[in-house]
């Protein structure tokens, strides 16, 4: 009777796939999506990967022998099976390992497998990896788990007998083996049962609160509202999703470099609360519920009456499709020149307008000399007011023209945007000019049919600078950016890297203490595009694309803002150049 | 012992049920089912026993891709309705009332019926796992015949041009009497919360 129970419940087990005391992911179980960025700070989304025949993940971790020598074995496996169709990741989930001491460790070995950076274990904790060395081999038609378990033990390659199995088609023997490799400390996994305890009322409506209900509210760009317990509990599967493929919040910069004062992300401890009470089943708890509390009431101008009121022209955005970009001219009613310190948007549709790019008489060319500048102000969803340094500011001529290029999104409804820009003038002229450089590359060509495709640009930059902000540029096909400053002393620093550039946002990247930049710094922006199908947002994969306004074509096309360290004598009069 | 192994039996059946993601495949038998809709009238399946085929698409309210399919899948029905093809939608969610759910249906055009799953049984037997998931039925033989999303064109805040008309050739070939030749494909979507599914994470 007794072993009859047990042989029972072991094929319930199996049967199920609920074997193992926590977060077990066996065979046949289906991965969940994410995204996670290498020890180079590159990015690797698990589905992107969906063209491909098989994909092997391996826990790995610094110092551990198993760890070592099942990364080097897969690395000799790697050059056979990548032509085949198999991509290989490494999954670094231990608290004390880093990107650098990472790409330190496995120099020596010369492995150039990515090892993706899991630092708030919440991949490794959903994989189920608990020992260093350990493999996942998973099937991207279906993201079910096709083998877990050890390498290879004596003369029986696990591994390459199921890769070989699933490249032929035919079901994997050995689905499941036992792995000996180091311990993975995962403090959070011990702590299941305190998730259940995380409340809704004190950590997870504030949280919401204050970096999503700006959109998700009723008349913002976000598709649903975070109105109560009961709607956020709904799209708990869907937020648990997007934090881990760093979909939402909208935040693409690499935390490894620089500190910026608009970023929207979640920190740390925040992404780990909200994940592990989503898999904890969302508890509501006891308490009110925050969210039904939130103010209706948003300000008009977060800055008060604009000194200047400018009306975008309208736009009927259809209900679905893809719209180009609009690009507007717009006159500037003043009769004398004036100075910026701060500019504002209003949008009419703030459901779909999805970002706005205003100039003064359009962006500059790479190479033309003007006497004010071309940049004004971005708006992006959520984005707050740009207000410039004190000392510095923005000269407005008179009779120049406001360009504007605004980006629609559709959200199946057919409605009409009338949006206004609002600018705050400054009281006299002020002791420097808000600058801005540009980086661009207009003869750029991208081929057909490629994954990662990389151009850049550099701007010198001739005299000491404060550097206030960055923003990368790019269309459908952009996938990364870079801004590396080259400094005369020969070192070189990155100052923003974007690992997944993401077009729908159009983010200015404003650091959070201004950096100097000395005389003859040069600051090289990459852009890495993706022109193959596995690109959701590419128009088409077989076209060679070159330069152009549109967001079928592309653009090599970098904005940093500054202003020099020593005094303009005649702010007015400096006329700035790109290069 | 045989009462002993019967009685597990049926508990690992419903654990199984609960726990298993996919239910009801491709090649599986639809059986019957009786729901409202966001009217309160109500609908049962086998009364469309005499349609060539039954097209139903998950929904949620507030989900960016059920609101850009919807114009399409509308565009899909005025070319297959007269061709004695229905055409539903399927809520399955626990947060959407049915006041909220017509406000939607208002405001973003629906024009569909949409059948209110808020128990979730439906969903959980179908394997549904997000919004915007199709399923073809033939309601000849009551099998399911297509599960995937209406075409290639929308992904997450992205679309682009079709490729794959998944459904139309699903339901071309139902009409034809031929066997539908891509059957099942992962489907982008809001993500449903079904509770009671066990080992979600």
């Amino acid at each position: 009777m007794h072993a009859y129970l047990r042989y029972w419940r072991f094929s319930f087990m199996a049967l199920c796939g609920l074997a193992g005391p926590v977060l077990a992911l066996n065979s046949g179980d289906v991965v969940d999506d994410f995204r996670l960025n290498d020890q180079k700070g590159q990015s690797h989304e698990l589905y992107y990967l969906s063209d491909m025949k098989a994909v092997v993940l391996m826990a790995d971790g610094n110092g551990c022998a198993v760890s070592r020598s099942t990364a080097k074995s897969l690395n000799q496996l790697r050059a056979k099976y990548q032509a085949r169709g198999v991509e290989f990741l490494a999954i670094d989930s231990n608290l004390k390992d880093t990107p650098e001491s990472i790409a330190q460790e496995i120099k020596a070995d010369g492995i150039d497998i990515p090892i993706l950076s899991d630092e708030l274990q919440l991949i490794g904790e959903s994989l189920g990896f608990t020992r260093n060395g350990e493999v996942l081999i998973v099937n991207p038609q279906n993201w079910k788990v096709l083998y877990r378990g050890a390498y290879a033990k004596g003369s029986s390659n696990y591994v390459a007998d199921a890769l070989d199995a699933a490249l032929s088609g035919t079901p994997v023997k050995v689905a499941e083996t036992e792995v000996r490799g180091c311990n993975i400390v995962m403090p959070e996994r011990e702590r299941r049962s305190a998730h259940a305890q995380i409340s809704y009322e004190k950590s997870i409506a504030p949280m919401l609160s204050e970096h999503c209900v700006a959109c998700h509210r009723e008349g913002g760009i976000a598709p649903w509202q975070m109105s109560s317990y009961d709607m956020v509990r709904g799209f708990s599967p869907m937020i648990r999703e997007v934090v881990r493929t760093k979909r939402m919040p909208p935040w693409h910069a690499d935390p490894h470099y620089g500190v910026f004062s608009n970023d929207r992300s979640l920190t740390a401890e925040e992404t780990k609360t909200l994940v592990h009470w989503i898999e904890a089943g969302s508890p509501r708890g006891g308490g009110i519920d925050p969210l039904t509390l939130v103010k209706k009431d948003w300000p008009v101008w977060a800055l008060g009456k604009p000194d200047l009121v400018v009306n975008l022209p309208k736009f009927d955005v259809p209900a679905t499709g893809v719209i180009p970009y609009q690009m507007w001219t717009v006159d500037n009613p003043l009769d004398h020149d004036v100075w910026v310190r701060a500019v504002d948007f209003l949008p009419g549709a703030r459901s779909n307008l999805h970002h706005i790019i205003a100039t003064i008489g359009g962006e500059m060319a790479p190479g033309e000399k003007r006497d004010t500048d071309g940049s004004l102000a971005d708006f992006v969803p959520g984005s707050e007011p740009l207000q410039i340094p004190p000392e510095s500011g923005i000269l407005l001529k008179k009779g120049a023209k406001f360009g504007f290029q605004a980006h629609y999104t559709v959200n199946g409804k057919e409605v009409t945007d009338a949006t206004q820009m609002g600018l705050y003038f400054m009281d006299k002229p002020p002791q420097y000019r808000y600058r801005a450089a540009i980086m661009a590359n207009p003869r750029i060509k991208i081929p057909a049919n490629t994954k990662a495709y990389t151009n850049d640009a550099t701007y010198k930059f001739d005299r000491e600078v404060l550097v206030y902000s960055l923003h990368p540029h790019a269309h459908f096909r952009g996938a990364a950016a870079e801004f590396v400053a080259q400094y005369p002393d020969g070192h070189e620093a990155v100052l923003l890297n974007v690992p997944r550039y993401e077009f729908n946002w159009q983010t200015t990247y404003e650091l959070k203490t201004p950096i100097v930049l000395p005389a003859g710094t040069a600051v090289k922006y990459s852009m890495t595009y993706d022109n193959s199908t596995q690109n959701k947002a590419n128009p088409d994969p077989n076209r060679e694309v070159p330069w152009g306004q549109q967001t079928w074509d592309e653009m090599l096309f970098g904005v940093i803002r500054f202003r020099y360290l020593s005094l303009d004598a005649n702010p007015a009069r400096t006329a700035q150049a790109t290069q | 012992m045989n009462f002993v192994k019967r009685t597990m039996l049926c508990g690992w059946w419903v654990a199984c049920a609960a726990a298993s993601a996919a239910v009801l495949v491709p090649g599986g038998h639809v059986a019957d089912f009786t729901l409202a809709d966001q009217t309160g009238a109500t609908h049962e399946l086998y009364t469309l026993s005499s349609k060539k085929a039954i097209v139903i698409m998950t929904v949620s309210n507030g989900c960016p891709i059920v609101r850009l399919a919807i114009p399409v899948m509308r565009e899909i029905r005025a070319r297959y309705e007269s061709r004695d093809v229905e055409f539903l939608l399927l809520n399955p969610t626990l947060q959407d009332t049915r006041e909220a759910v017509m406000q939607e249906a208002a405001e973003f055009g629906f024009g569909m019926t949409i059948l209110m799953d808020d128990k979730q049984t439906v969903g959980e037997a179908w394997g549904v796992n997000r919004t915007a998931e199709v399923f073809v039925i033939d309601p000849k033989t009551w099998m399911m015949v297509y599960h995937g999303p209406i075409d290639d064109r929308l992904n997450y805040e992205t679309q682009r041009p079709v490729h794959h008309p998944y459904l139309t050739e699903a339901l071309d070939a139902v009409l034809a009497n031929k066997p539908v030749a891509v059957s099942s494909v992962v489907s982008p979507g809001c993500l449903i919360n079904f509770p009671d599914r066990k080992h979600r994470y």
